[in-house]
């Protein structure tokens, strides 16, 4: 009976460690993706305005965005931390589309996103050598 | 011909029809409840609108001027849905303690009601006590040691895990996965909801929506309010609904724990008399009904198909009411079907040849003769040293079972089985001018022969000395004894003229002497009869024969 119960509590122990391990890979995964989303659309826009459709048409490719639905609340929140400003431009085929432009503040922002992502490139890069060699 | 609804998204108008509308305004509701504690939810949705009127227009031409389902299912697959966002945006399900204490200010803020799903990244067989654990927000662990614990209880905790594993879907889809964790359901959930429903219908009301059904406001408004009536009786409902299954889950799991002690459980048959209890072990008792050991194992088998399957569907069943998992096993109901009839095919075999050896009865009967003419009344005794009502060190029974009036089995100290009973003793008129003695043995059997083979084996003592005749409180069954209904019946036949003395000890032995005076059995002990022509009189009973049992029912009544 003891013997029994002693080594349920080892599968137990063993099974909650690799709970964390997985935990951690996907949040991880979805965090690095965040970021860079982020810097992504930032870029995007850098180089001249566009309208979320043609900023998911650039980044489609990329894979960081899996459906359109992610832009909005992003772009929302973007706009409200006044990185990016917007303005109403008419459509032949459509409603009106929201032009997004990157702000002073934005431009800055970007600069140093920019400057932090090619530092952390460097790093990771460095430190992660002894596994990809 | 399709019924045509004209919306207006983000001030465009669309044909669309009635089952794609459906979907569309099924689809946004759940965008909004999704967004709903953001602050520019408002904002977000009409940009998500303003796309969709997008999508929708570049579907759109001269030949084709209605939205169909098509149209919306490919519209969702370029938007996403919801938990993709969430998915997508910050993957929320696994930081949900930090989730729930500072509650971040983004999007997933509004968690999909829980379901139970079986957790297979934190699993050891089946992510059963996972998924349940994060179902009612319990450590795993407890639950775990608890299934493990009611393993031994007779294996309980084994099948109802297993029935568990049979309802409870396994978490496959990210959106699984956040439902896994998702909003407990509670009595505030519901009054939310039901909120969030009035806020809905208000808005609607008074036009607020993007999307709405032109001319057809009173219709939707009764829609709605029939809507929310819909959310509080199923609300209501739900919970009778788990009161209910909880309640006939628990039934369900007690008379599984009786079923399968009874069953795999060293059961006794307890016994209180005036001697103390006693008790005798269930599986000792059916072997000494059984012919093999086999057929007590398919007895044992056939009981926990016949009984248990009706036992198990009963705690599907009440499971499947509380959690509402949407697992489709059609198959458990057919296996169960299968189970039970095979258990009743087994139950009938066994109760049919168990009841053939009982189909025969048989007698052997045994005279002996008195010769002595000299004696005049016949003394009925038991050994001296025999007492009913304290423990004899030689004859120290364990357990008795009634069977018929004064018939009882019972076994004897350090012996196996059953090995004993009490004879019946009735006195007779005889034909011949001398005392006899009839010992008849009874026993059932499969036949005549077997039948008398059962009841050839049975022995029985008595000693005769002089006047007094000392029998034997039982008579014992053969070493390797099967109940069998075995009797054994005493036959005292008295010549006219001469008497009998019943004296008080013989009182469990004698059954229904008849005699002119009526008396009951347990009032003609210590009385001397004498056989007249007319039969059995008490010669020293007084002149109140009759009604003597109403004062004389003291000593031997408890017995």
């Amino acid at each position: 009976m003891y013997c029994i119960i002693l080594t349920n509590t080892y599968i137990f122990a063993s099974s909650s460690i690799k709970r964390i391990k997985m935990i951690n890979i996907e949040n991880n995964k979805a965090q690095m993706r965040k970021g860079v989303l982020e810097l992504c659309i930032l870029a995007v826009l850098a180089e001249g305005d566009a309208y979320p459709s043609e900023i998911i048409a650039r980044l489609k490719e990329t894979k960081l965005l899996i459906v359109e639905g992610t832009l909005y609340p992003l772009l929302t929140r973007l706009k409200n931390d006044g990185v990016l400003s917007y303005r109403w431009e008419e459509s032949s085929s459509g409603p009106p589309r929201k032009y997004y432009k990157l702000t002073e503040e934005g431009n800055a922002f970007l600069k140093e996103l920019n400057t932090s992502w090619q530092e952390l490139v460097e790093t990771v890069s460095k430190t992660t050598k002894n596994i990809n060699s | 011909m399709n019924k045509t609804f004209t919306i207006n998204i983000s001030q465009i108008v669309f044909h669309i029809d009635e089952q794609a509308y459906d979907i569309l305004s099924n689809y946004l509701n759940t965008i909004k409840s999704y967004f709903n504690n953001n602050e520019s939810k408002d904002e977000i949705l009409a940009d998500i609108e303003a796309r969709i009127a997008e999508i929708f227009s570049e579907k759109l031409n001269n030949n084709k001027q209605v939205i169909n389902v098509a149209d919306v299912n490919e519209m969702i697959a370029i938007m996403g849905n919801p938990e993709v966002f969430k998915n997508d945006d910050e993957y929320t399900s696994d930081n949900r303690n930090k989730h729930t204490q500072q509650g971040e200010g983004s999007i997933g803020e509004t968690k999909r009601p829980r379901r139970i799903f079986r957790d297979k990244d934190d699993k050891v067989f089946g992510g059963v006590c996972s998924g349940i654990g994060a179902y009612f927000g319990i450590d795993p662990i407890w639950l775990r040691l608890i299934f493990a614990g009611s393993f031994f209880i007779f294996g309980t905790g084994f099948l109802f895990y297993i029935v568990l594993w049979m309802i409870i879907p396994e978490a496959k889809t990210t959106a699984d996965k956040l439902e896994m964790r998702g909003e407990k359901v509670n009595i505030n959930n519901i009054e939310k909801k039901l909120k969030e429903e009035m806020e809905d219908l208000k808005s609607r009301f008074s036009n607020n929506e993007g999307i709405k059904a032109s001319g057809n406001s009173f219709r939707e408004f009764v829609r709605n309010s029939v809507a929310v009536l819909e959310q509080l009786m199923i609300g209501f409902g739900r919970l009778l609904v788990n009161f209910i299954g909880v309640i006939v889950l628990f039934v369900g799991i007690i008379l599984l724990i009786v079923l399968l002690s009874g069953i795999f459980g060293n059961g006794s048959i307890i016994n209180i008399n005036n001697r103390g209890i006693s008790s005798m072990d269930v599986n000792e008792f059916l072997l000494s009904i059984f012919n093999a050991p086999w057929q007590l194992t398919l007895s044992k088998f056939s009981l926990f198909l016949l009984v248990g399957i009706p036992i198990l569907m009963i705690i599907y069943k009440a499971l499947k009411l509380i959690f509402k998992t949407k697992v489709k096993n059609n198959w458990v109901g057919a296996i169960a079907a299968v189970l039970w009839i095979i258990g009743l095919a087994t139950s009938i075999y066994l109760i049919s040849d168990i009841s053939d050896e009982f189909r025969h009865t048989n007698k052997v009967k045994e005279t002996f003769s008195l010769h002595d003419t000299t004696i005049n009344t016949l003394y009925l005794n038991l050994p001296d040293n025999f007492d009913w009502n304290t423990s004899d060190e030689d004859l120290d029974e364990d357990v008795r079972l009634n069977y018929r009036n004064n018939n009882w089995f019972f076994r004897l100290n350090n012996r196996k089985g059953l090995s004993s009973q009490v004879p019946t003793i009735d006195i007779q008129k005889s034909n011949t001018d001398s005392f006899q003695l009839v010992v008849t043995k009874i026993a059932k059997g499969r036949n005549k022969k077997d039948a008398m083979l059962n009841a050839d084996a049975l022995s029985y003592q008595y000693n005769i000395k002089d006047s007094i005749i000392v029998f034997n409180p039982y008579f014992e069954l053969p070493s390797e004894p099967k109940w069998r209904a075995q009797r054994m019946k005493i036959v005292i036949k008295i010549p006219e003229g001469k008497s009998v003395f019943l004296s008080n000890k013989i009182r469990p032995l004698i059954y229904d002497i008849e005699n002119v005076s009526n008396t009951y059995d347990g009032d003609m002990v210590n009385h001397k009869w004498t056989m007249r022509p007319e039969g059995l009189t008490c010669v020293d009973c007084g002149s109140i024969n009759g009604f003597e049992r109403k004062k004389d029912n003291n000593n031997d009544e408890n017995e």
